[in-house]
């Protein structure tokens, strides 16, 4: 059975006890029957001689064991205060003369000097390090990495030089953020989901979550840890199912067109002969068809901007445009639920860098939120207006409002109150998407309400010309625009009115 | 027009006759380029998700950066097919509209036709 070090000395203690104790009893007995041999009388022999030579023999044997024992005690102490199993002890002083002197201190300073984290083989770390089933690498002070393992995406060049394998976004790169953490911070870190080491379209591409961790003046020289995690799997199944959903898509908008195009052709071609509340039910079924469309461009909108796929081609155009586009299909839907819409968007407001359809999908979701929320009979109100390099656009009820406590929720994924789960229909995805889409622009959504009253929805557009060299530049794609430091829910309810 | 849906062919071809346009009505891709090539039409209306051959393809064979087989003809891509977005916005770049059937409605597509003029 194996001994553990801090136990060695008490157990060898009892040991030399035993050896001392029994060497004791035969030396005495010895004497015993020797006296006895030689006549002298059991009384004398016990109080004159025996019983001092006992006790004499007693403290002798404890100073010298205390003597002879004191090293033992100091080395078992040192060695179970280095060795890796968890202890108590604390380290003895070694310090007094007399340690050093009898070469004590030396023997000890030697155990401590031949500890077996200070050799510098450090092939077990490595092996260890190769075993975490996530990749690891250490940049030093100049963003040079000093230290990787097996897992972590990382490629050696002809003059074994080891580089990254990552493809980080322009605009929120690991240089970027290690150049801010390095220049400005004391200790940083940073999460990136998704990220890919080589372009899509490469079968061997794996995707990763990295988490970063930034100190200055780390130990060992290592300022920056990296540690990758292997999601390609997982997200590589979210991949796929956005596949499933375009094909979906498709499948579900084929009959939708069909019913959407044929009642628009016996609209057209049956004006003349339908009677008022004929051409009403016509109306509704429009209506309900072309929600059915919305809907269905929610989940595919959603589920590509889960993806970060969401990229859109901004033109200029004019937000009177853009409403126009959809005007006829609103009024119907307002029409039908015996709502009254109100829109003045001025044409004359300057141009804005939109993408129509997708901006069209948000003012179609934020008026079909106000007919929904709103009282029979009630108005919904569409303006618009310059504000600073941005139009903003304004889509107010009179309706049943929010509460506070919900109103951080709003723009979550699924969400619904639970007032309107009930009663009124929707996916939850409407105000999620306007949000995706409306900071795609570069742009900021919010809503303000008070309960009973009404809301507020707005959301601002940046005005062409503020972005066209940037949009230019970007070859019309979005992403030079987008604001990385907008509030992420702007958000203003009065709480009584 | 190239359509290889029955139901939504014959509603677009009847709303575009009562306009008073002349539609030819193919429903393969190869049958469409056959007929874009050998006639000059004013307008195409292609869809994507066709038999044997997608409509991208046809758009690629009939107009490309070397050569433009239909310089004289405006190209709306008609489809419900969810693309991803660097195929959708290759497409844009060669066409002159790009629609999704299951929003629009025939009176709409006339609209956006007689607004390309």
């Amino acid at each position: 059975m194996a001994v553990r070090l801090a136990d060695y000395y008490k157990l060898h203690i009892k040991r030399v006890t035993i050896v001392a104790s029994g060497m004791l009893i035969a030396i005495n007995a010895t004497l015993l029957i020797l006296f006895t041999l030689l006549g002298i009388s059991w009384f004398a022999l016990f109080v004159y001689i025996l019983v001092p030579a006992i006790l004499m023999q007693i403290f002798a044997l404890i100073i010298i064991l205390r003597y002879a024992l004191e090293p033992l005690e100091m080395i078992t102490q040192t060695l179970s205060y280095v060795s890796p199993q968890p202890t108590v002890i604390t380290p003895p002083n070694y310090n007094q003369i007399r340690h050093e002197r009898s070469g004590l201190k030396v023997m000890i300073q030697t155990i401590y000097d031949r500890q077996p984290n200070q050799t510098s083989d450090d092939t077990e770390g490595s092996s260890i390090l190769d075993r975490v089933p996530c990749g690891i690498v250490m940049l030093d002070s100049n963003g040079q990495i000093t230290r990787y393992n097996k897992n972590a995406p990382v490629v050696v060049d002809s003059n074994q030089k080891p580089s990254l394998q990552l493809l980080f976004s322009e605009t929120n790169s690991l240089d970027n953020w290690l150049k801010t953490a390095t220049d400005s911070k004391v200790s940083d870190e940073k999460f990136w989901p998704r990220v890919q080491d080589k372009i899509p379209g490469d079968t061997k591409r794996k995707i990763y979550d990295v988490l970063a961790s930034y100190h200055k003046a780390g130990e060992a020289g290592v300022e920056t840890i990296l540690i990758t995690l292997d999601q390609t799997s997982r997200y590589g199944e979210d991949e796929e199912s956005v596949d499933f959903l375009s094909v979906a898509a498709h499948e579900l908008r084929g009959p939708i067109t069909v019913i959407r195009g044929y009642m628009d052709v016996l609209r057209s071609e049956l004006e003349t002969t339908l009677q008022p509340d004929q051409r009403e039910l016509i109306e509704r079924l429009d209506v309900s068809a072309s929600r059915l469309s919305g809907y269905v461009n929610n989940i595919l909108n959603v589920a590509k901007y889960d993806r970060k796929h969401l990229k859109l081609h901004l033109r200029e155009d004019k937000l009177s445009d853009v409403y126009a586009s959809i005007a006829d299909d609103l009024q119907l839907r307002a029409r039908t639920q015996a709502r009254i819409l109100n829109v003045t968007i001025p044409i004359d407001l300057p141009t804005v860098a939109a993408d129509r359809t997708s901006l069209s999908e948000v003012i179609a979701n934020l008026v079909d939120n106000a007919i929904k929320y709103s009282y029979e009979g009630g108005q919904v109100n569409v303006t618009a207006g310059i504000e600073g390099n941005y139009v903003r656009c304004w889509i107010k009820d009179s309706g049943i409002g929010i509460p506070s406590s919900v109103a951080s929720n709003l723009f979550q994924k699924f969400y619904r109150s639970h007032r309107s789960r009930t009663t009124v229909a929707g996916t939850g995805l409407g105000l999620f998407i306007s949000k995706a889409i409306v900071e795609s622009h570069g742009g900021t959504i919010g809503a303000s309400s008070t309960e009973h009253e009404g809301s507020t929805f707005s959301f601002t557009v940046p005005i062409y010309a503020t972005v066209a060299d940037k949009l230019a530049a970007g070859n019309n794609g979005n992403e030079g625009i987008i604001q990385t430091s907008s509030g992420w829910i702007r958000n203003h309810s009065k709480i009584g009115g | 027009m190239v359509e290889d849906d029955r139901f939504i062919g014959e509603m677009y071809v009847r709303s575009l006759k009562k306009q008073g346009y002349e539609v030819d009505w193919t429903v393969t891709g190869a049958q469409g380029f056959a007929a874009a090539t050998s006639k000059t039409y004013d307008l195409i209306l292609l869809d994507i998700m066709l038999p044997e051959a997608q409509g991208t393809e046809i758009m690629d064979q009939l107009r490309n950066d070397k050569e433009d087989k239909i310089p004289n003809t405006r190209v709306i891509i008609l489809t419900n097919f969810e693309q991803d977005d660097e195929s959708r916005l290759a497409m844009q770049q060669r066409a002159d509209a790009y629609l999704i059937k299951a929003e629009i409605t025939p009176r709409k597509l006339i609209e956006i036709i007689e607004q390309l003029g």
